[in-house]
């Protein structure tokens, strides 16, 4: 019975050190990544209008987002910005307007608007539109690791507006996989996975965005949907590499589309480089115009 | 109750119609019952009475088109909706009921000759359910022509069994009669244990009831028959129908509706008095005379002279009163508001055994629901503050203005703390606010002010506390939808072949995608790709589909490529391979994406054609013009016909070939002020001229900013 007993203690005092220390890493671990890669974390309110056959709506919208670019460029999910696939199948569309972005305790917000969105892949960028020579903290997606199935992984996320919007750790496990429709994550475990924001390793390095994944309208024909709504809704983690290109081609996009739009003014009031004073007032009337839309 | 008609219910409604009509086939082709001389004679009577009656109303008889304008959800709503009304002078004045005109803020008169009027409010008067209108008669084909006008005849008269005819736009359809009997000339809709007269309301928080006892009658109405007469077999107006349900119709008697239609057209309001008492029959009461003082109004006229509730009143100016049922109380009511404003009353009465005397000195009776309006900028709609809001809502004041609604995400909502529905709007940045319409005053003069401020200190009052918060104005913008990230894209569409269609067309090993369309004025357009073709491999790589769900694979594989750089498909084709280069391509813009832009006056938002958009309608490149996506029904864009997918091609003399066109067209057109309009559209492959004829407004930076005329 003594060595009974001494065999338990043994037993016992080995699960004590061994959660104890468990719990040890786990802390650092948190609190690791809450102090390195918090600080890129963002609010981004806006104010969805949509129009269609049911009518004009509106409705006030808060999401976390990261600061992916000292300029002011933050990374959101794209579906809480109203899915134009989703939209387009209720018979409407749907505009994010108002959109602010708030850093830290900021409670008014500094004036934004979406660069771009990749629908596809579940992503869209939002860039503050004065951020003059601010440069914001963001985060570094150059760092990044490609996890083992079954390693730890940690998400981060933003609590409501009442709870302060203070940041939580949750924590999951990489669960799989899959290279359709593109090489995606699986994770398990991870509460609360919010889509936009990023996934990273228990030593903080970032794994890749959290993302919602829908198949094209003619791929779910052939009951291909059975069981896809518990697969999307636990989410999916767009690997880091891919984010990265997708966030160059929007940086891209977005000048791109500036140029355009800068194009369009000249050729139609058919201003060339030396303008004349009647060139310039066009031009003014041009702008009054897009002014009415 | 209400008698308006909402169009879309009319479809319904026909259906069943249609149904009625085919077993009423079935009852004509049936054997006729022997019938006698006299029988004959009393039909053939009957029917030249009906003849002359009808030709003495029916002419007059008019079909009101009513634009109306609610608010709810912190903004206007227009809507559309029909009744009836009838011409009872030459000058053009129309009657009809104050819940056809109520709310409206257009009228387009289909007169008996199918001509096409507009018409303008003259007067309502909502606790009676009267409104007249005046034909705008510069508008006849012939103005000098006579009108018809049909005669108002004594309702006092009118029996039990009666014949009646019921005249007007049932289910919207214009100039209909139906024939049936009184069946009761002094219905009232009080006296249950739950309701008195005074709580009937035709509309939320207006009472209607208060004077009126109505005709009842069985001529089958439906809605839209609303506003229109009922008419004696002599051919005079003996009723303005207002109500109806299960075969049951109910009019408002003529000598009550004339009065009021007259004081309407002499003074556009009618005036009367009030003293702040509901009364009750004496039945259970245990009197055999006077009437019980059911309520009184805290601070009113009958409460300051010292009349409490319980009282029971004998008599008034001299002259006793006796009212044992409900029917009685309405002739009551409409005596003391009859008394001029201003004017004493003297009443004796009997309180707990004991008499007692009392001098009322009447105020005027107000309505119960004040003007409405839109402060768009703000997100929110308001009310005026009337008596009866004041008093039923316990406010301290009737200063201030009632915030009715909010909209969701607008900057009253955005405002913190918020502000909500119900609550009083008490001052902006200090200034006070009196009523509704200085509040409209503030509201026009902040909204012109460049720059608009950046916030307004607004205070308001919540059950009773007094709140501040902050609200940004902000002008009603139309921002563009966010534009996709550009990727690579070959101008195809395709099909999955996969395993089990491979083996059926012959080449089991080859799976792929097979070309089903190519799109024009694409880089695949132009390259030696063709509709049939089977691509097995991109970039060498094999493709292999193992179901639908892989429908989007070879898309995305295309898409993982650089724009502007080519590449190499494997292409089955006629049983024999090849390899073909094809440059990839920018991805098109697609609808979602495509720029908008909205017309406040038309209530009109279009958006730039797309390559998807062209495709979609089959039009070529030499199609141009802005997509219309959405036209509000009651918006004058949608009055005049314009619907969703419409192509404007051309507005007035201005050529529309883009959105830039499109702006500038509009633009040039609102500094003009046509009265007409004519908008050129392909609607499928037709070209089709819509007609919109706006009602041009204020040239203000908003069109909300006037309260309803009142």
């Amino acid at each position: 019975m003594p060595r009974l007993f001494r065999n338990m203690a043994v037993v016992t005092l080995i699960i004590v050190v061994s959660v104890g220390s468990l719990r040890a890493d786990d802390t650092a671990d948190y609190a690791r990544v809450l102090t390195d890669v918090g600080p890129a974390f963002v609010t981004v309110k806006f104010v969805l209008k949509m129009e269609g056959q049911f009518g004009n709506r509106e409705s006030e919208a808060e999401i976390t987002g990261v600061m992916v670019d000292a300029g002011g460029l933050v990374l959101c999910g794209n579906t809480r910005f109203g899915s134009p696939r989703m939209m387009r199948s209720i018979g409407g569309s749907a505009t994010p307007t108002d959109i602010k972005v708030l850093i830290g305790d900021d409670i008014d917000g500094l004036e934004a608007k979406v660069l771009a969105r990749d629908s596809e892949l579940d992503l869209a960028w939002v860039q503050i539109k004065k951020p003059g020579d601010r440069k914001f903290a963001c985060l570094d997606m150059s760092k990044s690791i490609a996890p083992e199935v079954g390693q730890r992984i940690l998400a981060l996320r933003k609590m409501a507006k009442y709870f302060d919007r203070i940041l939580t750790v949750s924590e999951g496990r990489l669960a799989g996989k899959t290279k359709k429709p593109r090489d995606l994550l699986v994770p398990t475990g991870l509460g609360g996975l919010e889509p936009g924001l990023p996934v990273f390793s228990a030593s903080g390095q970032i794994v890749g965005i959290a993302v919602i994944q829908m198949p094209e309208d003619e791929e779910l024909q052939g009951m291909a949907f059975t069981g896809i709504g518990r697969d999307i809704s636990n989410g999916l983690i767009l690997p880091t590499m891919e984010v990265v290109k997708a966030t160059a081609r929007a940086k891209e996009a977005g000048t791109k589309d500036k140029d355009e739009d800068d194009e369009d003014t000249k050729k139609s009031s058919g201003a060339s480089n030396k303008k004349s004073k009647e060139m310039k007032a066009n031009d003014e009337d041009e702008k009054s115009d897009d002014g009415d839309e | 109750m209400r008698k308006r008609v909402p169009l879309r219910t009319l479809y319904i409604l026909l259906f069943l119609a249609g149904a009625c009509l085919v077993r009423l086939g079935a009852v004509i082709a049936e054997p006729p019952t022997p019938d006698t001389k006299k029988a004959d004679q009393l039909r053939e009577d009957l029917r030249q009475m009906i003849e002359l009656a009808r030709d003495r109303v029916f002419p007059a008889l008019v079909n009101i088109h009513v634009v109306s304008v609610n608010y709810y959800d912190g903004k206007e709503h227009k809507s559309r909706s029909i009744g009836s009304g009838t011409i009872v002078s030459a000058e053009g004045y129309v009657v009809t009921n104050y819940h056809v005109t109520s709310k409206g803020k257009k009228f387009k008169c289909t007169l008996s000759d199918k001509q096409e009027i507009s018409a303008t409010l003259i007067g309502e008067d909502p606790l009676t359910d009267i409104a007249v209108i005046k034909l705008n008669l510069a508008e006849l084909k012939s103005p000098a022509s006579q009108l018809p006008v049909a005669k108002f005849g004594n309702s006092d008269d009118l029996q039990v069994g009666d014949h009646v005819m019921a005249m007007g736009s049932p289910l919207a359809l214009s100039r209909s009669v139906t024939l049936g009997i009184v069946s009761n000339t002094e219905r009232v809709f009080a006296g249950s244990s739950e309701e008195d007269a005074e709580d009937m309301e035709l509309e939320e928080g207006q009472r209607t009831g208060l004077f009126t006892r109505w005709i009842q009658h069985d001529s089958l109405i439906h809605p839209g028959n609303s506003g229109g007469p009922l008419v004696n077999l002599k051919g005079e107006i003996v009723g303005i129908n207002e109500l109806g349900g299960n075969s049951m119709g109910f009019a408002i008697p003529s000598n009550l509706a004339k009065l009021v239609a007259d004081g309407l057209i002499k003074d556009k309001a009618i005036t009367r008095s009030w003293i702040g008492v509901s009364f009750k029959p004496i039945e259970k009461t245990g009197y055999d005379k006077g009437v019980l003082v059911n309520s009184v109004v805290k601070a009113g006229p009958a409460d300051q002279a010292g009349v409490k509730a319980g009282d029971v009143l004998l008599l008034i100016d001299g002259q006793s009163v006796t009212v044992r049922f409900p029917e009685e109380i309405p002739p009551l009511m409409k005596r003391i508001a009859e008394v001029a404003v201003g004017a004493t009353i003297r009443v004796a009465y009997e309180r707990e055994g004991k008499p007692g005397q009392a001098e009322i000195t009447t105020l005027k009776l107000e309505k119960d629901r004040g003007d409405e309006a839109s402060l768009r900028s703000w997100g929110i709609t308001v009310e005026e503050i009337t008596e009866r809001m004041f008093r039923e809502n316990k406010f301290e004041t009737r200063e201030g203005a009632y915030i009715s609604s909010v909209r969701t995400g607008g900057p009253g909502q955005l405002a913190e703390p918020a502000i909500v529905g119900g609550d009083v709007l008490k001052s902006i940045d200090g200034e006070k606010i009196g009523d509704l319409h200085e509040l409209i005053k503030v509201y026009e003069k902040i909204m012109q002010s460049d720059p608009l401020p950046e916030n307004l200190l607004i205070e308001f009052n919540r059950s009773g506390k007094s709140h501040l918060t902050l609200l940004k104005p902000k002008l009603d913008e139309n921002e563009p939808p966010p534009r996709e990230v550009a990727k690579a894209w070959i101008g195809v569409a395709t099909q999955p072949i996969i395993d089990k269609l491979a083996k059926k067309l012959g080449h089991p090993d080859d799976l792929g995608y097979r070309i089903t369309r190519i799109y024009p004025n694409t880089d695949a357009a132009s390259s030696p790709l063709k509709v049939g073709d089977i691509i097995t491999s991109l970039n060498g790589e094999k493709l292999r589909p193992r179901g639908m769900q892989d429908s989007g694979l070879f898309a995305r594989a295309v898409r993982k490529l650089k724009i502007d750089e080519s590449a190499e498909l494997t292409v089955l084709r006629d049983k024999s391979k090849e390899k073909l280069t094809v440059k990839l391509e920018r991805t098109r813009l697609t609808p979602e994406e495509a720029r908008r832009a909205r017309n406040q006056d038309f209530e009109l938002t279009v958006r730039e054609l797309t390559f998807f958009d062209r495709d979609d309608h089959r039009w070529d490149e030499t199609v141009e013009g802005v997509l219309v996506e959405s036209a509000e029904s009651a918006g004058w864009a949608g009055l005049g016909g314009l619907q969703s997918d419409d192509l404007i091609l051309k507005i007035n003399q201005h050529e529309i070939k883009d959105l830039k066109a499109y702006k500038k067209a509009m633009k040039a057109i609102a500094k003009e002020q046509p009265q007409r309009v004519v908008f050129v559209v392909l609607r499928g492959v037709q070209t089709r001229f819509q007609f919109v004829e706006p009602e041009w407004k204020p040239n203000l930076p908003e069109d909300d900013k006037k309260a309803p005329a009142n």
